[in-house]
């Protein structure tokens, strides 16, 4: 009856595809209809992709680099005229684009100085007046009572996220960092941007690379070795936190970095900084002479980590920190400016990174013995209206560079967003009057050289819009009218009216920049958060019904779907008009693949609520059968799973994920060799005994060995961090280091192309094992061709890899690239080649008895299988050419796995699977493959961050740089045990299914009875249903998901995390991509499957 | 099925929440007199474990009815029972040795410790389960693969041992983490989480029979010995 019901369903259908003769004959199974999966999985990669597009749109915040930079001979007021501008070459000793002020200056910025740090405050009226942390920075209240013309206190804003190393971006380059900042390496640090270090110390048109030689070593410069001072602009000394110099490598005229890396090390910086500068101030001549000394210390920050603020350390680091500025101040001269600054504030439990008031409120305090910078009655336009404590200004962390370049003498930075602190320029002159000149020349500079970065910007993305950039021309040009209506007989209301209108310019920049650039859209984060939870949710309640009701065809509901998103689009709309109103795009994205994603739930419950007489009682089954045993089987890979995605909440646990990859991958593998041995001594297995069962326990044996050894070779090396303060020696060891492990691996070639050897042994051997049966000369003839082109290839890769330290050297692109060349064009031959060919006919008489119709259905499934495997190979070709020689046993120890595990699934179903109640142990197959899928991964020495990935794979067979296709390269090589694990997917499914050795064994040995004739109509019928395969791979989706769900939860929750950004944004990335690739491949796999299916 | 059948559920319960309050007191006096894990981790392990072991076989000798082939009858003797507990106890060292390598514990640098985790281990879970299954693969896979329990004894047994193991399983998930605590360190975590589940175990095992019901007619019985 059931049957029937079946057949029902497609009476009218008869396949297209198959020619007539074959539908008379198989009509009975050519019927049986089946479930698309193509369908239900691109309609999911649609939504999913919707949703990370959402999450990533929230998140991820880019902002180009631009490379210009600032010249002194190119004032931006000119800029737009700029050929008679070149009359002006030589650099003029008082300044660049404006008179200089100050000569010296000494910079100190103390990480994590929160404001009412360093601001008196009153113990009875300060809301949460703590003796730890205030009124211990005595000296800048005394100086600003006592010296208060010569002192200024702001409160200084950071921006968010609040993080010391985004933070020097900030505070250096002037404009607002986001995390990617498109442009930039993502293989080092090194701001590539413009940026006040650079205008400090080099003159026009010099790079780093005339700097190397002179900051190779302090020591040679303490010694008196300095040569070629005139690179220099200024000379810059550096002393503290090393982030510094791995952000600005050979800028700096001598430096003194010290390891920031160890939270819990409070005093190594800040007793290196308080022993190195002294010395340095007072007694130039030691040093050379130095015009800019910048150190920041880490200690306060490092209390807060390590103790919080509340502590008696915290104390005894401020009581420290006034001793040493104060001594600082004491020695300073007339012409230095001092800088006392943090950068950025601490919560109250001592942490920082995100944008609350405390974190981003740190103090600015400067200072200078000659000139007065803080005149008594300053016109009161300069303080902000409505500042909270009224006396102390707000002062935003970017206007720093624009005020010190212009007071240094220096071009203000190209990218510079920042605009200049009014009192500096107003107060460093004599008369009023000059000191609105003065300012109005400053700010009208600054004004300039914001329009032309905008400008600039504009041209290479289109953020912007082009009306807001019409909006800030016209507003710059009357302002610009006004300015040149100024004369000597101006009154101070005028040049108020004009310094306002700049300011206006000003302000109104930053905030569009910083609407783009510097906030988290959080409702777009929860959007796709919700969408991507929704989607997986309606996974498994699709995989929950599959498994209840495994023979109900599930037909994908393409028109219910199409309906549904087109009226979640209208609702979309009326959500925008109502609820959230800015948020078009993602109210209409998310309404319809909500609307969408229930249509197909209504079908998946409905259509399997119809055929209720198929239900088997699982729970009865698992009730009667189980042991402790097969519920700790089936429920543990569930447990591994989840415990793997909560551990993306800490980021020790992303750090060693390896680790506990393979900690999860060895239960799971223990759990199924311990279940092989409880079937063995069932007694009930009927595998004919030979050497091959005993290989899928070998295979994994070997492979765990590898796999702990790779385990043990990465923990060995430690992780070196910059500790000592010789940059450039490090750089040089690491080159050498770095040749010396080429050679090695070279030496070891032989060895390397061993494993060639062995990957054609097991290609052929899996051949083999497929064990084809009455297969006619054209059969064979595939099988030769695959055997040959395989074999060719992998003989060029030996030669390619063994002459390539010959190579290398070598100038000839044809000579280099010929053997890749050569490979790439077998494997796409190979591909193409595979779907050329025509199947035979089966059963061309129509008398074919039942037995031998059952061995047809397998060989018809072995086909496929084969098809499929064959392009799976040339695939994993490709990917061990892409993969550096050094990798090749990483890369066979991968096909060993894939290998392995197919053989110990197909083990485990096959002397278990009699039963239905199996079905919660074939559900562990996918999640078991995800795990090995990571595991693979990190085996080829690949980690989710981006310094590891290998970039050099991107010119192989190629010279040329190329986005996509090294792109392209760069993608097989990072994922490469993604892509086969999910192009394997299918294969391992089929064959653990259908292939199993069994009816292998069965086939061989033509000992059919009318009841294994009956189980393989059943078998076929299952096959041609697809929804076996459906279960697999929504699984193995599944799991990748889940994954994803869980880092973008821990990436929204931990925003404020110190970690942030050097670990969970990093590992988001990798996962999204990943997730997306996988998908992609499982498409593709699944549309070659679809295609030799059909066939 | 003679004086088996006297031995009350409730005598058996006590007796669980006796030998697990024993089990608890030793680590705890050993803390208490400063020897604690983190310091003498393998002097500790190996105390431990015998102790461990040693309770497992007096709770046997007093409690335990047995079965096995070699004797029908009655309960198994003494000494047979202490055979199998230090067959139990030297065949589960080495195979949770071995297990702790391929889960990748620290092959060159610690081999002791982990051979004594594996001592551990085994005394928590091989030596009870070896003196109520003896050397008979068979019974082995009947008490762990198969839902129906002959005795009380038996069901017990695998809540200790699977609880022990999940605990074992466990206590790894702190050694990654970044606090530089004493006891983060291979395989001290570990240690303290097994003991921990196997007194989890025992208490469970303790409330287990309480609620177990006899009403079926052999309960207390192995079928083995019919």
């Amino acid at each position: 009856m059931k049957r029937n019901k079946i057949y029902n369903i497609d009476e009218n259908n008869i396949n297209s595809n198959s020619n007539g003769r074959t539908v008379k004959n198989d009509i009975q199974n050519q019927k049986i209809k089946s479930t698309d999966i193509l369908q239900f999985l691109i309609y999911f990669f649609i939504v999913i992709s919707l949703g990370c597009y959402l999450f990533f749109n929230g998140f991820l915040l880019m902002r180009f680099e631009l490379p210009q930079r600032s010249k002194c001979n190119e004032s931006p007021l000119n800029y737009q005229n700029h050929q008679d501008q070149n009359k002006s070459f030589i650099e003029r000793p008082e300044g660049c684009w404006i008179d200089a002020s100050f000569k010296k200056s000494v910079i100190v910025i103390i990480d994590a100085l929160r404001f009412d740090f360093v601001h008196k405050q009153n113990p009875k009226e300060t809301k949460g007046y703590s003796a730890y942390i205030h009124n211990h920075l005595t000296f800048v209240d005394r100086l600003l009572q006592e010296d208060s013309e010569h002192s200024l206190l702001f409160r200084f804003i950071a921006d968010s996220p609040t993080v010391t190393m985004q933070r020097i971006k900030g505070i250096t380059t002037g404009s607002l960092p986001t995390f990617i900042d498109v442009g930039s390496n993502f293989g080092g640090d090194a701001i590539v941007e413009d940026s006040l270090i650079h205008q400090l110390s080099f003159t026009d048109g010099s790079t780093e690379a005339d700097h190397i030689h002179q900051s190779v070593n302090t020591l040679d410069q303490r010694l008196g070795f300095v040569s070629n001072e005139t690179m220099f602009r200024k000379k810059v000394i550096f002393i503290g936190d090393d982030t510094w110099v791995s952000l600005f490598p050979n800028h700096f005229y001598s430096q003194y970095p010290f390891p920031s890396f160890n939270v819990k090390d409070i005093h190594t910086v800040d007793n290196g900084v308080i022993e190195n500068i002294l010395p340095i101030i007072t007694k130039p001549e030691s040093s050379g002479n130095w015009d800019v000394i910048i150190s920041h210390m880490l200690g306060v920050d490092h209390v807060g980590h390590t103790y919080g603020p509340y502590h008696p350390e915290m104390i005894k680091k401020l009581d420290q920190m006034n001793t040493f500025l104060q001594n600082i101040i004491d020695n300073l001269d007339n012409d230095t400016l001092f800088i006392l600054m943090g950068d950025h504030g601490m919560t109250s439990d001592g942490n920082h990174g995100g944008a609350s008031n405390e974190e981003t409120e740190s103090a600015i305090f400067l200072y200078s013995k000659g000139k007065s910078i803080n005149r008594r009655n300053l016109p009161t336009i300069f303080q902000t209206p409505g500042s909270p404590n009224g006396s102390v200004k707000n002062v935003s962390q970017i206007d720093l560079v624009s005020t010190l370049s212009l007071l240094l003498g220096v071009p203000i930075p190209f990218g510079n967003l920042g605009s200049i602190i009014p009192e500096l320029f107003y107060s460093t002159q004599d008369t009023s009057v000059q000191g609105w000149t003065r300012l109005m020349q400053s700010i009208r500079i600054n004004t300039w050289q914001i329009k032309r970065y905008l400008d600039s910007y504009s041209k290479v993305s289109k953020e912007l819009g082009s009306s807001s950039l019409k909006y800030f021309n016209d507003l710059l040009d009357r302002v610009e009218k006004d300015y040149s209506s100024l004369g000597s007989l101006s009154t101070e209301s005028d040049y108020i009216r004009v310094y306002q209108g700049y300011l206006k310019y000003h302000q109104e920049v930053v905030e569009l920049c910083r609407k783009i650039w510097a906030t988290f859209d959080t409702v777009t984060m929860k959007f796709g958060m919700a969408l991507l939870i929704s989607c997986a949710l309606v996974i498994v309640v699709f995989i929950v019904q599959l498994v209840r009701y495994q023979k109900t065809l599930f037909k994908f509901p393409l028109n219910s779907v199409i309906i549904s998103s087109i009226l979640g689009v209208a609702v979309g709309f009326l959500l925008n008009l109502f609820v959230f109103p800015e948020l078009l795009l993602n109210s209409v994205i998310v309404s319809s693949s909500v609307a969408s994603l229930l249509a197909i739930l209504y079908r998946v419950v409905r259509n399997s609520g119809k055929n209720n007489n198929n239900n088997i009682n699982h729970i009865e089954i698992i009730r009667k059968q189980w042991g402790v045993f097969q519920y700790v089987l089936s429920l543990l890979p569930i447990v591994c799973m989840v415990i793997h995605g909560v551990s993306f909440h800490s980021n020790s646990f992303i750090e060693s994920q390896r680790s506990v990859v393979y900690y999860f991958t060895i239960t799971i593998e223990l759990l199924l060799i311990v279940y092989l041995l409880k079937l063995k001594f069932n007694g009930s297995h009927f595998l004919p005994k030979t050497w091959r069962s005993w290989k899928s326990y070998i295979a994994i044996i070997i492979f765990s060995l590898f796999q702990i050894k790779k385990l043990l070779n990465t923990s060995s090396t430690p992780n070196t961090t910059n500790t000592v303060d010789d940059q450039p020696e490090i750089e040089k060891q690491q080159q050498t280091s770095q040749q010396e492990m080429f050679a090695e691996a070279l030496e070891n070639l032989p060895f390397y192309l061993f494993y060639l050897v062995l990957v054609f042994f097991n290609l052929s051997l899996l051949i083999k094992n497929i064990g084809f049966k009455n297969q006619g000369l054209e059969f064979g003839l595939l099988v030769t061709r695959l055997k040959v082109i395989c074999g060719f290839i992998l003989t060029l890769l030996s030669v390619y890899w063994l002459s390539l330290p010959r190579l290398i050297h070598h100038t000839s692109w044809i000579i280099k690239g010929i053997l890749p060349w050569l490979m790439y064009i077998n494997v796409i031959f190979g591909s193409v080649a595979t779907f050329f060919g025509k199947h035979r006919d089966n059963g061309d008489d129509g008398n074919v008895n039942e037995s031998d119709q059952s061995s047809n259905y397998i060989e018809k499934i072995k086909y496929t299988f084969f098809k499929v495997s064959e392009v799976f190979m040339y695939q994993y070709l490709l990917i061990m050419l892409v993969s550096n020689h050094s990798h090749a046993e990483s890369v066979f120890y991968l096909f060993l796995a894939i290998q392995s595990q197919t053989v110990l699934f197909s083990r485990v179903s096959t002397t278990g699977g009699q039963s239905d109640s199996n079905y919660l142990i074939t559900l562990m197959y996918p999640i078991l493959w995800g795990f090995l899928t990571i595991l693979n991964f990190f085996s080829t020495d690949h980690d989710y961050s981006f310094n590891k990935i290998q970039f050099e794979s991107a010119f192989v067979g190629f010279e040329s740089h190329s986005i996509i296709r090294g792109g392209i390269l760069v993608l097989y090589n990072t994922f490469s045990s993604q892509i086969l694990f999910s192009l394997s997917l299918p294969l391992m499914l089929i064959y653990t299914r259908y292939l199993n050795p069994t009816i292998h064994h069965h086939t061989l040995t033509s000992d059919i009875t009318s009841s294994t004739t009956s189980s393989f109509v059943k078998l076929w019928k299952s096959w041609r249903l697809n929804n076996e395969l459906l279960i697999g791979y929504l699984s193995y989706l599944l799991f990748f998901l889940f994954n994803t769900i869980m880092v973008c939860f821990s990436v929204y929750n931990l925003r404020r995390h110190l970690m942030v950004w050097r670990v969970f944004a990093p590992k988001y990335i990798f996962e999204t991509v990943q997730l997306l690739l996988i998908m992609l491949f499982l498409i593709l796999s699944l549309c070659i499957l679809k295609y030799f299916k059909l066939k | 099925m003679n004086n088996n059948n006297k031995i009350s559920k409730y005598k058996i319960s006590t007796s669980y929440l006796v030998l697990s309050i024993l089990f608890i007191i030793f680590p705890m006096g050993l803390k208490s007199i400063g020897i604690t894990i983190e310091n003498y981790t393998v002097t500790v392990e190996i105390l431990l474990s015998l102790y461990i072991a040693s309770l497992h076989l007096l709770f046997s000798l007093y409690l335990y009815p047995s079965y096995s082939q070699s004797t029908t009858l009655s309960q198994t003797p003494t000494s047979l029972k202490i055979q199998r507990a230090l067959f139990g106890f030297v065949i589960g060292t080495l195979i949770f040795y071995f297990i702790s390598i391929l889960y990748g514990a620290p092959f060159f640098t610690s081999i002791f410790r982990t051979l004594c985790f594996g001592l551990l281990i085994s005394s928590m879970t091989a030596v009870p389960s070896a003196i109520i299954l003896g050397s008979n693969p068979q019974n082995w896979k009947d008490l762990y693969f198969y839902p129906s329990h002959n005795s009380i004894f038996d069901t017990c047994c695998t809540i200790v041992v699977l609880c022990s193991l999940f605990g074992a399983w466990i206590g790894a998930f702190a050694i990654p983490l970044d606090w530089d605590r004493p006891w983060q360190v291979w395989p001290i975590s570990c240690v303290y989480s097994s003991l921990l589940g196997h007194f989890v175990g025992l208490i469970s095992s303790t409330v287990y029979c309480l609620l177990y019901s006899d009403n079926s007619t052999n309960s207390l019985v192995s079928k083995h010995n019919k």
